[in-house]
């Protein structure tokens, strides 16, 4: 009996011991691409992020690699002339022309290559788009708990993401606000801001955030849920099909939770060029994907030429509303 | 396909010719072969004229029909594998009713005897494997559990996902591609505990038949395969009872005649043990009870009326259930919240069998089926014994189906066996329906229902040709209206088997098969929440075409082998767009899915022994499986998931003498295809603040493979005979040398590593089994 029990415990053990394993990585015959990041923000100077696909810290001669991308530039053009070159900034890491602003309304391109190792990298003709400002705002309190805004009509036909949120006092931050919010651009239930809250200050595990929109066209006058999908709640205008466009968002927020507690509203809107709307609903449906080992793989929309990322331009605006 | 179509047309006429020129000359042989011990329709049993080619098979209720050249001294041959021989002479040249009863061999002895009935070789049906209760019963098992999909998946051209469970892949079809009948119905949702077992009780089970190519005209709805499942018929001779206690659950089937020879019943029942330990467990701890069960019951009743009518009625119910609760008490303030997680399948069937005439035999029959799941949760707080909070929200999806459905059997001569019939079904689809309820309001959303109604048709026949060419020559036709559209297709099938020599035949076929229904799934597992959805205005049927060619060789009556080549293509198969939400609960599921090409190609070996003390195969499959659509993988094709370049498995059973059996299965297979994500960069976020987030790239789909699977399973049942009957403790190990087999993968702890997650180490298992005769 006495062998029989540790029988039984040694197959335990060895059943359930080894369940994970770290083993190596596979090798990647995928070609060698400059990836490229650069948003155009309209007022701000121009920066991007430059990487080597299939180049890291394990990739033979990796400080090859790494000498000849910061040391690259990014050729950037306005209206089909040259206007500068984004170098690397040793403090910020990204390539940028600090000496520069983006305009709005503008056309812009880029190039970029590393000959060295026959990378080059390219984007389409881009217009950075004017911003959007909300020009009727309210937001009725509970039992509602509903906001209304309405868009000018010169935001139809064009892509438009929208944040909202709420925010909150923090007495025990150096920052004035802590904020929280349905986010479209980081998954459900991440806290993001412009202050980053910390997480002790707060019980955020009662916060339980419903909404649907309401768009004011015969077309769309029908009550969509959104919950629970960021990117969907990333949405453009096209589908307002030119008409003024009116937003209705029901928060219905769990019992626990008190939305009287917070005492301002911040209500972001960000107009984005087209591929750049793309690369933002791709890259929001690859990172859901990414917490599932059994979700199909996410290609995230790239319009760089022989490379990826992405090339856009956005604008935004912001309004707070005293609640 | 023209050549086919005008092919049927000419070909009809012929049989009525030779249906009216030779009857007169010869007499109908007709009846049924039953086991003897119990009274059980022996389905494919072989019935011959002694000394000619001249026979046919028992149809799947165990009929048969013989027309024969009159003559003085005929004879006719029953034989059956693992039962004795029976040779017969029919006194009269007149037709002639023969019910045969056939004594099992497996009793006595376990020496080779009679004639191997199910000769590969034989007939013109190809890609196809039939399985018995016993066979299955010998399999190692996972915890105590045998399992017919588990068997299944030890055939060649059908790969498993591994140790995720019960799912199969059948020549490069998806999972939903398979049609499932128990009994003639379909079971849209076939496992229990997420998968990791089937919902089909094997004490229940007679006999099963796979399906994988060559597809005769009576089959349709699937592009893959057809699992052809027929329960036990209840024993007409005596009653008896059958059990087993495992480590995951117990096992009970009662079996006997109401009225001996004329009326029988069978009912079996299945329910697991975790949660009679866990619920109260939990209780006692925290005040909550935590569980998890599966149940199901199967249920046939059989009335043989006389020797033209007959009647089954037969039923399955299963559930599995997941529940539990957390609460929090203090001096003021209590809260309580609980959680349900349910799904299940029902079928049930009514048939009626009628000998027309001894040349036709008609099946009707009506059935239901359906599946659904349910989700809940609720929540409820008070201050003081006052209630202060009280919501909840549920989920709910379901299909079924009504059907009802004709088939005749028409045996016009000898060399021909003409099944024909149609079948309609009204499908309701609700997808997915939500409920949120705070204190007694509540709000519901969801997906539309969909109705539908599906159409079949099919007309085939088996039929002979210069002695050594049978031919099964048919077509199927379907409909499918929904939302005011109607699809159909047109079906041929094809096949043909030449005998070269005795014992060695080349078979060929070809098959076209039409899909309207489709599984939202998660890949690589099965989910109760997987969704059955019909085809639309913007989701179009699946089709597939199929060629294969074989040679099939019977080793005298102690082994068969086969080679078959396969080449199948697929129109309209289904895969999820970019990132698609899987859990979908609302109208934009036609939004999320993709539609594109598959193709499949490869060779399937199997070298199988049914008969003697060493019984056993050995199977292999070299196969090449692709996907194309055209806004996936920038529109170039890449391998699916299940691409499986080896899939070699083998199983074993050895009698060392009445008291011991010895048994082993060793599974390999090419790792799963895989995507595997290089490196990335931070994601650009609109508002411009670093969020942490990153994005990945790559450039192909799948272009990686897991590591290769590989498993060996023992087990060992030692028998003992009873006053009672019979007892057997059966020992199985299942994974022997805790091979860790990737289930999936997720980013390593360390640069240049990615981290396994592996499920199933060695399992050992005991379980008692008790047979009251």
């Amino acid at each position: 009996m006495k062998k029989l029990t540790y029988l039984f415990l040694a197959l335990s053990i060895l059943s359930f011991a080894s369940c994970l394993k770290d083993i190596p990585a596979p090798d990647s015959d995928e070609p060698m691409k400059l990836a490229v990041n650069l948003i155009l923000r309209s007022g701000q100077h121009p920066t991007a992020e430059l990487r080597i696909n299939n180049v890291s810290f394990q990739t033979p001669d990796y400080s090859q690699y790494y000498q000849a991308l910061i040391s690259s530039e990014v050729l950037l053009y306005k209206n089909g002339a040259y206007l500068t070159s984004l170098k690397r900034d040793s403090l910020t890491f990204y390539h940028t022309d600090s000496t520069i602003n983006i305009e709005a309304n503008a056309n812009y391109t880029f190039s970029v290559e590393i000959p060295q190792f026959g990378l080059s990298a390219s984007g389409p003709v881009i217009t950075v788009p004017t911003g959007v400002t909300p020009t009727q705002i309210s937001f009725i309190p509970s039992p509602q708990r509903t906001v209304e805004l309405t868009l000018p009509k010169d935001a139809a036909n064009r892509y438009i993401l929208l944040h909202i949120s709420f925010v909150s006092e923090d007495t025990s931050s150096s920052y004035p606000y802590n904020e929280w919010g349905p986010d479209p651009f980081t998954s459900d239930g991440d806290w993001i801001g412009i202050s980053q809250p910390n997480p002790a200050d707060y019980n955020y595990s009662n916060v339980d955030v419903f909404y649907y929109r309401e768009i004011a066209d015969t077309a769309y006058n029908d009550s969509t849920y959104i919950s629970y999908n960021p990117a969907s709640f990333a949405f453009d205008a096209l589908e307002a099909s030119g008409s003024e466009v009116k937003i209705k968002i029901r928060f219905r927020v769990s019992p626990y939770d008190n939305i009287a507690s917070y005492q301002k509203m911040h209500i972001q809107t960000v107009s984005v060029t087209r591929d750049y709307f793309e690369y933002v609903k791709s890259a929001k449906k690859y990172e859901q994907s990414s917490n599932n080992p059994f979700s199909t793989p996410v290609q995230v929309y790239t319009n760089i030429n022989n490379g990826y990322g992405i090339f856009g331009a956005a604008t935004k605006t912001s309004v707070w509303i005293d609640l | 396909m023209k050549y086919i179509y005008l092919s049927i047309v000419l070909y009809l006429p012929y049989v009525s010719y030779a249906q009216t020129t030779k009857s007169a000359e010869k007499i109908t042989i007709s009846g049924y072969v039953y086991d003897a011990s119990n009274g059980e329709s022996l389905i494919g049993t072989s019935v011959y004229k002694e000394g000619t080619a001249d026979g046919t098979t028992t149809n799947a209720y165990g009929f048969y029909s013989l027309s024969i050249p009159a003559g003085d001294s005929l004879k006719i041959v029953y034989s059956f594998i693992g039962y004795t021989t029976q040779t017969i002479s029919i006194p009269e040249r007149k037709n002639t009713t023969v019910n045969i009863r056939l004594e099992s061999t497996m009793l006595n002895t376990v020496q080779i005897t009679g004639v191997v009935a199910d000769k590969v070789s034989e007939g013109s049906q190809m890609s196809s494997v039939v399985l018995d209760q016993q066979t299955i019963e010998k399999i190692p098992t996972l915890l105590g559990e045998n399992d017919v999909l588990r068997a299944i998946q030890l055939m060649p051209g059908v790969q498993s996902p591994g140790d995720a469970g019960v799912g199969f892949y059948v020549r490069g079809g998806g999972p939903d591609q398979n049609l499932i009948l128990l009994d003639g119905v379909p079971v849209y949702n076939a496992s229990h505990l997420f998968g990791f077992f089937s919902v089909f009780n094997t004490d229940a089970i007679n006999r099963v038949e796979l399906i994988k190519g060559g597809f005769p005209a009576r089959y349709g709805g699937r592009l893959s395969s057809v699992i052809d499942i027929q329960m036990k018929e209840g024993n007409m001779k005596k009653f008896g009872v059958e059990g087993s206690v495992g480590i995951l659950s117990g096992r009970l089937m009662i079996e006997g005649p109401i009225v001996k020879d004329k009326v029988s019943f069978m009912v079996s029942g299945r329910r697991s043990w975790f949660d009679l330990f866990s619920a109260p467990i939990s209780k006692a701890i925290n005040g909550n009870a935590v569980g998890y069960y599966l149940t199901d019951v199967n249920g046939k009743i059989n009335w043989k009326i006389n020797n033209k009518h007959r009647i089954y009625l037969s039923g399955y119910f299963g559930e599995d259930k997941l529940y539990g609760g957390t609460g929090y008490k203090d001096t003021t303030y209590r809260d309580k919240s609980k959680f349900r997680l349910s799904w299940g399948n029902i079928t049930s069937s009514l048939r009626w069998n009628y000998n027309i005439s001894p040349k036709l035999f008609m099946n009707t029959s009506a059935t239901f089926t359906q599946y659904k799941y349910r989700i809940g949760y609720d929540f409820e707080a008070f201050e003081n014994d006052v209630k202060t909070e009280d919501y909840g929200s549920s989920m709910g999806s379901r299909i079924q189906d009504w059907s009802g459905r004709v088939d005749f059997n028409w045996y016009p001569t000898t060399n021909h066996k003409i099944m024909f019939g149609g079948y309609y079904t009204y499908h309701t689809f609700i997808p997915g329906i939500t409920e949120m309820r705070v204190d007694n309001n509540k709000t519901t959303s969801g997906a539309s229902n969909i109705f539908s109604h599906e159409t079949q048709l099919y007309i085939e026949d088996e039929f002979k040709l210069f002695k050594r060419l049978t031919v099964n020559l048919g077509v199927h036709g379907s409909t499918f209206h929904v939302r005011n559209k109607t699809f159909w297709s047109i079906q041929p099938r094809v096949s043909a088997g030449v005998k070269i020599i005795d014992n060695l035949a080349v078979k060929a076929s070809y098959s076209e098969m039409a899909q309207y229904i489709h599984l939202l799934s998660n890949p690589g597992i099965s989910l109760p929440t997987d969704l059955w959805l019909p085809v639309t205005d913007n989701i179009k049927p699946m089709l597939s075409r199929q060629i294969a060619l074989g040679v099939f060789k019977d080793w005298g009556n102690l082994f068969s082998t086969s080679v078959e080549g396969y080449y199948k293509t697929m129109d309209n198969v289904m895969d999820y767009k970019n990132g698609a939400n899987i859990f979908i609960a609302d109208d934009s599921w036609e939004q999320q899915i993709t539609q594109g090409q598959g193709e499949s190609y490869g060779v399937e070996f199997l070298l199988r022994r049914s008969t003697g003390k060493l019984t056993g195969w050995i199977g292999y499959t070299l196969s090449w499986n692709w996907r194309k659509f055209a806004d996936l993988n920038y529109g170039e094709k890449f391998p699916y998931r299940y691409d499986r370049r080896h899939d070699f498995e083998i199983f074993l059973n050895y009698e060392i003498n009445k008291k011991i059996d010895i048994s082993a299965t060793w599974v390999y297979g090419t790792g799963n295809a895989f995507t595997y994500i290089t490196s990335g960069m931070a994601y650009a976020n609109p508002l411009g603040e670093n969020t942490g987030m990153g994005v990945g790239f790559f450039d192909k789909r799948n272009d990686q493979r897991m590591r290769d699977y590989h498993r060996l399973d023992l087990s060992v049942n030692f028998k003992k005979d009873k006053k009672w009957g019979q007892r057997i403790w059966n020992v199985s190990i299942y994974n022997v040398y805790s091979r860790q087999n990737p289930f999936f993968y997720m980013p390593g702890t360390s640069n240049g590593t990615i981290k396994q997650v592996s499920i199933m180490p060695i399992i050992p298992s005991v379980s008692y089994i008790f047979k009251i005769r």
